[in-house]
């Protein structure tokens, strides 16, 4: 049997009395693929952030690794399950400075940074070395999306929640990108998309979960 | 020294200086200025005569009554100086002002420079004063950076709560800057003191007759006691906000920044 990671029944969220979505349940289990579809204003990037507390949801039942005995904190969860939203970070920092310095955090103790898997993934989606010594907020929207990305790899987490992150790629990046998440679906990885980009949802495939409800 | 009513009205020229000065390039500082101006000629001359009459009643109950009532007239001032407002404001200015003021105050009082009684009215209120005023600044320093981070920095703090950072975590560099611009001028204070700066105090005590090093051993505690109530009531002020700001779940709760 495969390991659930999120187990969701009968999720509600209103803000301020405006009902985003309501009975919303999910069983997101290892190298499941869904995509969220839906007008805009139903709430979907906040469903994203509220699967992994970054948000409250108003009512529902969550739980999460049900098959571990022992409960795991928010940010064990958070470090497995990674939310990879739509804010940037702009900040006055270099690169490999941004992606190694998350390896201070307490859940990630464990891991230690290795550069070359870093240059691995600059390889595959052919982008210079040079970029480690940039700054980030001299990057393009597109090249910031793809070194949180892969930040992200690098912490080999179970699941990955995308929010609109092929805002900003080109084509040829984000095939690069489609391609990479694909692989990495194969080998497990759980997925949870949202974009207004249906063709890039498509390349993903998997679950459609609609929430024009 | 001879400061009669017409040298005082020298001086306030350049308080009217300043407001004209002011209203020429668009401060919008006048009424500030004009308000402060005179609150502190009259909230100074008042002190004189009070506390000559408080000094009277030489109590326990005078020492908390006194101090209470400035604990709160600074919970005020630092709750009014943080530009960003929110609720719970007031709770986080007072406590962070009243604790360590009291802790240092007492810890002063009994060890640092004893008193004899303990709560000796016309010796411990002026330490207090110095104790409050400067936890006031430092507090309203601080927790005004820390709080406008917040919602410049809203993205970072976020990006890192996704990635599994602690509460605490996630905002340890915010609270880092914050607590250096709040203890940014007693530190320069700590540096020149002496060279540039001549405690007034201390120039009094001599003037009226104390050996220098006396006078300066006096003044050496002070410094000392004040540097860590700012480090102190800052800090305090600083991890109350984030306890405010961020649920046990490591939630930024940045509903709760009003656009004023």
């Amino acid at each position: 049997m495969n390991e659930v990671l999120i187990k969701l029944e009968n999720a509600n969220k209103t803000i301020n009395g405006k009902r985003l979505f309501s009975n919303i349940s999910l069983e997101l289990k290892k190298g499941d693929v869904y995509y969220l579809i839906g007008k805009s204003g139903t709430g979907k990037s906040t469903f994203l952030k509220a699967l992994v507390g970054l948000v409250e949801f108003s009512s529902g039942e969550i739980s999460y690794f049900s098959s571990l005995n022992n409960n795991l904190s928010i940010p064990e969860v958070r470090s497995r399950i990674h939310y990879l939203g739509q804010f940037i970070p702009a900040q006055d920092l270099k690169v490999l400075d941004y992606i190694q310095s998350i390896f201070n955090l307490d859940v990630y103790k464990e891991k230690t940074f290795d550069i070359s898997r870093l240059e691995q993934y600059l390889d595959r989606f052919q982008i210079n070395k040079d970029i480690c010594n940039k700054n980030l907020n001299l990057l393009s929207g597109g090249e910031l999306q793809v070194i949180r990305i892969i930040r992200s790899f690098l912490l080999e987490p179970m699941a990955l929640l995308l929010d609109e992150v092929s805002t900003g790629m080109d084509a040829d990046l984000k095939s690069k990108l489609e391609k990479i998440l694909l692989e990495k679906a194969n080998e497990g990885l759980s997925l949870v998309s949202v974009s207004h980009d249906i063709e890039h949802l498509k390349r993903l495939g998997g679950k459609e979960l609609c929430f024009n409800l | 020294m001879n400061v009669g009513p017409e040298q005082i009205l020298f001086s306030c020229l350049l308080v009217f200086i300043t407001i004209g000065l002011s209203f020429l390039i668009g401060l919008n500082l006048e009424k500030k200025l004009f308000i402060a101006q005179i609150r502190s000629i009259v909230q100074l001359i008042l002190l004189g005569y009070a506390l000559l009459w408080f000094f009277k009643f030489n109590h326990p109950l005078t020492f908390f009554a006194l101090f209470l009532f400035m604990i709160l007239v600074a919970t005020h001032t630092v709750s009014s100086r943080v530009r960003k407002k929110f609720k719970g404001l007031g709770w986080i200015s007072f406590h962070s002002l009243f604790l360590p003021a009291l802790i240092t105050g007492l810890y002063t009082f009994f060890y640092a420079i004893p008193q004899t009684p303990w709560y000796d009215v016309n010796k411990t209120i002026p330490l207090f004063g110095m104790i409050i005023g400067n936890s006031l600044t430092g507090i309203s320093l601080s927790l005004d950076s820390f709080i406008n981070a917040f919602s410049q920095r809203k993205n970072e703090i976020e990006d890192l709560l996704a990635m599994g950072a602690t509460r605490m975590e996630s905002v340890k560099s915010l609270i880092k800057n914050s607590l250096n611009i709040g203890m940014t001028p007693i530190l320069n204070t700590m540096n020149v003191v002496g060279l540039v700066s001549i405690p007034g105090m201390m120039t009094g005590q001599i003037l009226a007759g104390m050996e220098p090093f006396e006078a300066a051993k006096y003044q050496i505690s002070i410094m000392l006691i004040i540097c860590f109530v700012i480090f102190l009531s800052s800090m305090g002020a600083l991890i109350m906000a984030t306890l405010r700001f961020f649920d046990v779940n490591h939630r930024f709760k940045s509903e709760l920044l009003t656009d004023e």
